[in-house]
C-alpha cells in the first residue's frame, strides 16, 4: 500500500478521492437513504414499499410542522442580524485602542467553550420569572417589573434569540475584528485625509470591503439556524404548547417516539432542501470568484 | 499583526464617547458574565437557600457539598455514582477524535486546495452541503453501516462517528486557510521531489500552527460537548459526562437539586473553559491568520 | 436430586444478563425499578441499566441499538404504537411461559388484549396506572372547607374557593403530555366509558358530533385559568411537590402522582387525597408499563429475560411494586388489602365491569396521540384558538388514515 502510494507520488487527487468517498458514503448515503423512506410509510421500522409524496402532503398540513418553519425563520432572522450587529459592533469597539482588550475578548468569547446544553439551561435558570431575573429586580423594590418572556408564547422564541446570541456573538466578534485588523493602513490614512466621519467610513469603505469575512459568518450562524435543537432542548423543550418548536426538532420526535420515520424523513428533507436554496447565494458568489 | 498596526487609527474622539465606549463594554462584558455567575453561585448554596431565594442572591454560607454530590453520589438511573465514571470516557473520546479529525481534515483541505480544477470546487460545494445535513437524518444510516461493520456500540465506533461527522467542518477551514498560502511553497518542495504527503508532513503542517490550534479547539469544544452521538454510539461502557449530565439533571428523586445539577453542568463545562482560557490567546491569532475568511 | 438443585443453582447464577433501557428517574419511579432489580437480583441475574434522561429518548435508544444489532435485552415502556410495531419480528414473544404460569386467567381482558399482538404476548405488564385522576392537598381543602368534589361543578367551585384563599387552584405542568391529559379527563368525565370508546376507540364520526366535545374544550379552557405562572416547562413531579408542601390544591395526573406523596411520607387519606375526574358515568382510563424484550441471541441474555419475566409476574413484586409507585397490581390474585385508599379506588374501579377503558396514550394508533397531544397544548396556550378549532383539529385528527 505504502509504495504503491509512492510510486504515485500521493497526488492531492487521490487524497481527495479518498476523502470524498467517505463523505459521500456516510453524507450522501443518509441523504439517499432518508428520501427513499420519505416516500414510504415506514413507522419506527424502516418499510421499504414506496407510496408517493403521501408525507409531504402530511407534512405541509401539519399545523405543527408549519408553526415550527415560521418559528425557525423568525428565530433566523433575529439571532443572524442580532449575532451580526452585536458581533461587530464588539469587534469594532475592540479595535478602537481601548485598555484592557484581551480581558474584554476573553469574557466575550468564552460562551463559545459552553455547550448549548448548558447555555440553555443557564438561561432558564436565569430567566425563570420565579426565582431568576425578574425576581431579582422585584426583590430590590421595582415590584411591578416583568420580564416573564420564557413562559410567554408569543415572547418565548426571543429567549432562544439572547441566548443564542450570547453564546455566537464573541465567534463574530473574532473573525471580524481579524478582518479589521488586516485592512491595509494606507486605507485609513486615506479615510482620515478625506475627513469620512468614522460611521460613515466603517458602512460605506470598510464592512463592503469585509463582504467574504462577513459571509463566511452567515454560513456559519445559518447552519446553527437549521439544526438548532440542543438549545431548545435545554431550555424550553419547545414549548410554552408548540411557542418554539423548530424543524429539527419535528424531525428528532417523529423519527422516534411518535414512531413516524416516513414524515420525519420528510421533514429533514425539506431542511436540506432549505438550506440549499439558503446556500445558494454563497455558492454563486464562491463560483464566481475562484472561476 | 503588529502593534504598530493596531494604533494606526484614530482614537475614539471626545471624552464623553470614550466614557460610553467603556460603558458599553462593561455591559456587555455583564450580559456575558451574567449566566456563569449565576451557575456558580447556585451550585455553591445548600438546598435550603435556594428553595427561600432568589437564584441570584448571593450564597450566605457557601459550600462545595452540591459539587461533591454531583461529583460522586447524584444519580443516573439505577446508579449514583455521579458524573465521575465519565470524565474518563470523555477524556479518552474526545483526544483521538479531535487529533484525528484536524489532522485529516488538514491533509484534506491541502489537497483540496491543491486540486486546482472545476472538481476540486464541485467537491468543495458538495462537502460543504454536509454542514447541513440534519444529524437526526444521519443517525439511522449511520448505525446501520457501523453495525455491519461491528462498530456499532464500541469505542473504536464513536471515536470514528465524531471523525467522519468532523470531517466537512474540518476539511472547510482548512481548505480555505490552505488556499491563502502561496503556491510557491508547495512547488519548492515538489521540485526538489518530495511527495505529495512529504510536502504536506513536513513543509505545510509546520507552517500551520494558527489555523491547527483553531480547529483543533472547535473540535474539541464540539466532541466534547457532544451529546447526541455519544448516547447513541458510545455503547454503556463509554458513555460521556454529557450524557450523565442530562441524566442527573431528569433525574429527579423528591424535589429538584438545582443546586446539584448546576454543579455537575459546571463540572462538565470545566474542561472546555479550560482549554479556552489557556489558548484563547492562540485562538484568536489562529483566526486572525485568515482562518474563516472566505 | 440435590445434586440436580445445586447444579440448576449454579447455572441460573451465571449468565443470567439483563439489560434494561428505562427512564425511570422520579423518588418513586426509582425506587420502583431497583424492586425489580434486587428481586431479580436476588434470584441470581445480572442487572445491567441502561438509563435515560426520559421516555423519549429511552425509546431512541431502544429503537437504535435494535436497528443497529445490539439490542437492550429489556425495555421499559407502554403498550402502545411502539411496541405494536416492534411486535412485527423485534420482541420475543412469551406465549410458552404465559402458557405454562396461567398467566392470562390472572390478568384483567382488556389488559391481556393490550400486551398482545396477533395473538402473541410481547409485553409483561409491571403496573396498571390510570390517567383520569386528580389529587387534593387536605389541608388545604380543609382550610377552605371543601369536600371532596363530586361533580364538575363542585370541582371548580373548589377551585374558586382555593384561589380566593390565595392559592394556586390547579398546579399543571406546562409540558405538552401534562396538558392533554386534562383534555382527556374532561372528555371521559363528560361523556363516560361508552361515549370514550366510540370516541378514541371505534373513532366513529358520529361521535365527533356531539356537544360534549366543545363543552370538554372550555373545561380545559377553564383550568388554565387557574394555573401558575411558573406552570409552563414544569415537570409532573415537581408539580406534584406543589400539592405536597401545599402550595397548591390540587392536580390532574395519572396516578404515578401516588408515589411522589408516598415518598415524601404523605398517607393518602390523611395529608393527601385522590378521586377520578367527577362524573356520574365512571369511567377508569388505564395506561399500562410494561417490560417489552427485544429479540436476543446470546443464550445468558435470552435466560436473563426469561429470569426477568418471571421476577415481573411474580405477585410478590407486584404487589411491592404497587406499594411504591403508586400504581394498581396488573395480576388480579395480587393481594391488594394492605394498599392504600386511592390505591383501593383504582382496584375498585377495575374490578367493576364496564368502567375500565384504554387511556389514549396506549390505544391510538400511529402518531394520533402525539397529534392530539400537540393540538392540545397549542389550545392549551394560544386562548385566541376558539372551541370550534379546537374540536375541528381534533377532528382531523382522529379522523385520518
Amino acid at each position: 500500500m505504502t509504495t504503491w502510494l509512492k510510486r504515485q507520488g500521493f497526488k492531492p487527487n487521490i487524497t481527495v478521492a479518498i476523502f470524498f468517498a467517505v463523505v459521500a458514503v456516510f453524507f450522501y448515503g443518509s441523504i439517499l437513504w432518508t428520501s427513499y423512506m420519505s416516500l414510504t410509510r415506514s413507522t419506527l421500522i424502516p418499510k421499504y414499499e414506496v407510496v408517493g409524496l403521501v408525507q409531504y402532503v402530511d407534512l405541509f398540513t401539519n399545523q405543527r410542522w408549519l408553526v415550527s418553519c415560521l418559528n425557525m425563520v423568525i428565530f433566523g432572522v433575529f439571532y443572524m442580524v442580532g449575532t451580526l450587529a452585536f458581533g461587530i459592533l464588539l469587534a469594532v469597539l475592540a479595535d478602537r485602542r481601548i485598555k484592557a482588550e484581551s480581558f474584554f475578548r476573553t469574557i466575550f468569547l468564552y460562551p463559545l467553550a459552553v455547550s448549548l446544553i448548558i447555555t440553555g439551561l443557564s438561561w432558564r435558570w436565569l430567566l425563570d420569572p420565579t426565582s431568576g431575573l425578574q425576581a431579582l429586580v422585584r426583590g430590590m423594590g421595582w415590584e411591578s417589573f416583568t420580564f416573564d418572556w420564557l413562559t410567554r408564547p408569543d415572547r418565548a422564541i426571543y429567549t432562544l434569540v439572547i441566548a443564542s446570541i450570547w453564546h455566537s456573538a464573541g465567534l463574530v466578534m473574532v473573525i471580524v475584528l481579524a478582518g479589521l485588523r488586516g485592512i491595509d493602513s494606507d486605507l485609513w490614512k486615506a479615510i482620515r485625509m478625506e475627513g469620512i466621519p468614522l460611521w460613515r467610513a466603517y458602512l460605506q469603505v470598510i464592512f463592503p470591503g469585509m463582504r467574504p469575512v462577513i459571509a463566511s459568518c452567515v454560513v456559519l450562524l445559518m447552519s446553527e439556524v437549521i439544526r438548532g435543537y440542543d438549545l431548545i432542548i435545554a431550555m424550553t423543550k419547545g414549548g410554552p404548547g408548540i411557542a418554539t418548536e423548530m424543524p429539527a426538532k419535528f424531525a428528532v420526535d417523529f423519527y422516534f417516539t411518535r414512531v413516524n420515520l416516513g414524515l420525519a424523513s420528510a421533514a429533514s428533507m425539506m431542511m436540506l432542501l432549505l438550506s440549499l436554496l439558503l446556500l445558494t447565494p454563497y455558492f454563486y458568489s464562491e463560483f464566481r470568484r475562484r472561476i | 499583526m503588529t502593534s504598530a498596526a493596531i494604533r494606526r487609527e484614530p482614537a475614539f474622539g471626545p471624552r464623553t464617547a470614550r466614557v460610553g465606549l467603556y460603558a458599553f463594554l462593561v455591559v456587555s462584558a455583564v450580559f456575558f458574565l451574567l449566566p456563569l455567575l449565576l451557575v456558580i453561585m447556585n451550585s455553591l448554596k445548600p438546598m435550603e437557600e435556594i428553595r427561600q431565594g432568589n437564584l441570584l442572591a448571593l450564597p450566605i454560607n457557601p459550600n462545595f457539598d452540591a459539587w461533591v454530590s454531583a461529583w460522586q453520589s447524584a444519580c443516573t438511573g439505577l446508579e449514583c455514582a455521579g458524573i465521575r465514571p465519565g470524565l474518563w470516557n470523555s477524556i479518552k473520546i474526545t483526544v483521538p477524535s479531535v487529533v484525528i479529525s484536524t489532522l485529516a481534515g488538514a491533509l484534506n483541505g491541502y489537497a483540496l486546495a491543491q486540486w486546482k480544477s472545476r472538481h476540486a470546487n464541485m467537491i468543495m460545494l458538495l462537502v460543504t452541503v454536509g454542514l447541513f445535513v440534519p444529524y437526526q437524518a444521519m443517525l439511522y444510516p449511520t448505525v446501520k453501516i457501523l453495525s455491519n461493520v461491528g462498530l456499532f456500540r464500541t469505542y473504536l465506533g464513536i471515536v470514528f462517528v465524531h471523525v467522519i461527522y468532523g470531517l466537512p467542518y474540518t476539511t472547510l477551514l482548512f481548505r480555505n486557510f490552505y488556499v491563502g498560502v502561496p503556491d510557491e511553497i508547495s512547488r519548492a518542495a515538489r521540485m526538489e521531489g518530495a511527495s505529495f504527503l512529504r510536502t504536506f508532513w513536513s513543509i505545510i503542517l509546520p507552517i500551520s500552527t494558527n489555523i491547527l490550534v483553531v480547529v483543533a479547539i472547535l473540535q474539541f469544544t464540539g466532541i466534547w460537548n457532544d451529546y447526541l452521538l455519544g448516547l447513541i454510539f458510545a455503547g454503556n461502557d463509554n458513555l460521556p459526562m454529557t450524557v450523565q449530565l442530562t441524566n442527573i439533571v431528569s433525574n429527579a428523586r423528591g424535589a429538584a437539586n438545582p443546586n446539584v445539577n448546576m454543579a455537575a453542568a459546571l463540572i462538565t463545562a470545566i474542561p472546555t473553559l479550560v482549554v479556552y482560557f489557556l489558548s484563547g490567546r492562540y485562538f484568536v491569532r489562529g483566526i486572525a491568520a485568515g482562518a474563516v475568511k472566505g | 436430586m440435590a445434586l440436580f438443585g445445586l447444579l440448576a443453582a449454579s447455572t441460573s447464577a451465571f449468565g443470567q444478563t439483563v439489560d434494561v433501557q428505562q427512564y425511570w428517574n422520579s423518588a418513586s419511579e426509582s425506587k420502583a425499578m431497583n424492586t425489580i432489580a434486587d428481586a431479580y437480583k436476588a434470584r441470581g441475574g445480572k442487572w445491567i441499566d441502561s438509563p435515560s434522561a426520559d421516555f423519549d429518548s429511552a425509546i431512541a435508544a431502544a429503537t437504535s441499538r435494535i436497528a443497529g444489532g445490539e439490542p437492550p435485552s429489556a425495555v421499559l415502556m407502554n403498550p402502545n404504537a411502539a411496541m405494536r410495531d416492534l411486535a412485527s419480528g423485534q420482541l420475543r414473544d412469551f406465549d410458552d411461559l404465559a402458557a405454562k404460569n396461567g398467566w392470562q386467567k390472572a390478568i384483567a381482558p382488556i389488559v391481556w388484549d393490550k400486551l398482545n399482538v396477533d395473538k402473541h404476548l410481547v409485553g409483561l405488564p409491571v403496573g396498571i396506572h390510570a390517567d383520569n385522576w386528580i389529587w387534593y392537598s387536605k389541608s388545604l381543602f380543609q382550610a377552605a372547607g371543601i369536600d371532596e368534589p363530586k361533580t364538575l361543578d363542585e370541582m371548580f367551585a373548589a377551585a374558586d374557593k382555593l384561589k380566593a384563599a390565595g392559592h394556586t387552584a390547579f398546579a399543571v405542568g406546562g409540558e405538552p403530555w401534562q396538558e392533554v391529559s386534562i383534555l382527556t379527563s374532561m372528555i371521559i368525565a363528560l361523556g363516560g366509558p361508552e361515549y370514550w370508546n366510540e370516541l378514541f376507540i371505534k373513532r366513529d364520526p358520529e361521535a365527533l358530533k356531539s356537544p360534549l366535545l366543545p363543552r370538554a374544550f372550555e373545561l380545559f379552557r377553564k383550568v388554565s385559568t387557574y394555573t401558575d405562572p411558573a406552570s409552563p416547562g414544569r415537570s409532573w413531579n415537581e408539580t406534584t411537590n406543589m400539592v405536597v408542601t401545599g402550595k397548591a390544591g390540587m392536580q390532574f395526573m395519572g396516578d404515578w402522582a401516588r408515589g411522589e406523596f408516598l415518598a415524601a411520607g404523605q398517607v393518602a387519606g390523611k395529608e393527601f387525597g385522590c378521586f377520578l375526574a367527577p362524573t356520574d358515568k365512571p369511567a377508569y382510563a388505564i395506561v399500562v408499563d410494561i417490560f417489552a424484550f427485544p429479540v436476543n441471541k446470546d443464550e445468558d441474555r435470552i435466560k436473563g429475560q426469561t429470569l426477568l419475566a418471571e421476577t415481573v409476574m411474580d405477585p410478590a413484586v407486584e404487589a411491592k411494586l404497587a406499594a411504591v409507585k403508586g400504581s394498581v397490581p396488573s395480576r388480579l390474585d395480587v393481594d391488594t388489602s394492605t394498599l392504600d385508599l386511592c390505591a383501593a379506588k383504582g382496584v375498585k374501579a377495575l374490578a367493576t365491569p364496564g368502567v375500565t377503558v384504554s387511556s389514549t396514550y396506549d390505544a391510538l394508533p400511529g402518531d394520533l396521540n402525539g397529534r392530539m397531544t400537540d393540538l392540545a397544548t397549542q389550545f392549551w396556550t394560544d386562548p385566541s384558538m376558539t372551541v370550534e378549532a379546537g374540536v375541528k383539529g381534533l377532528a382531523d385528527i382522529l379522523q385520518s388514515k
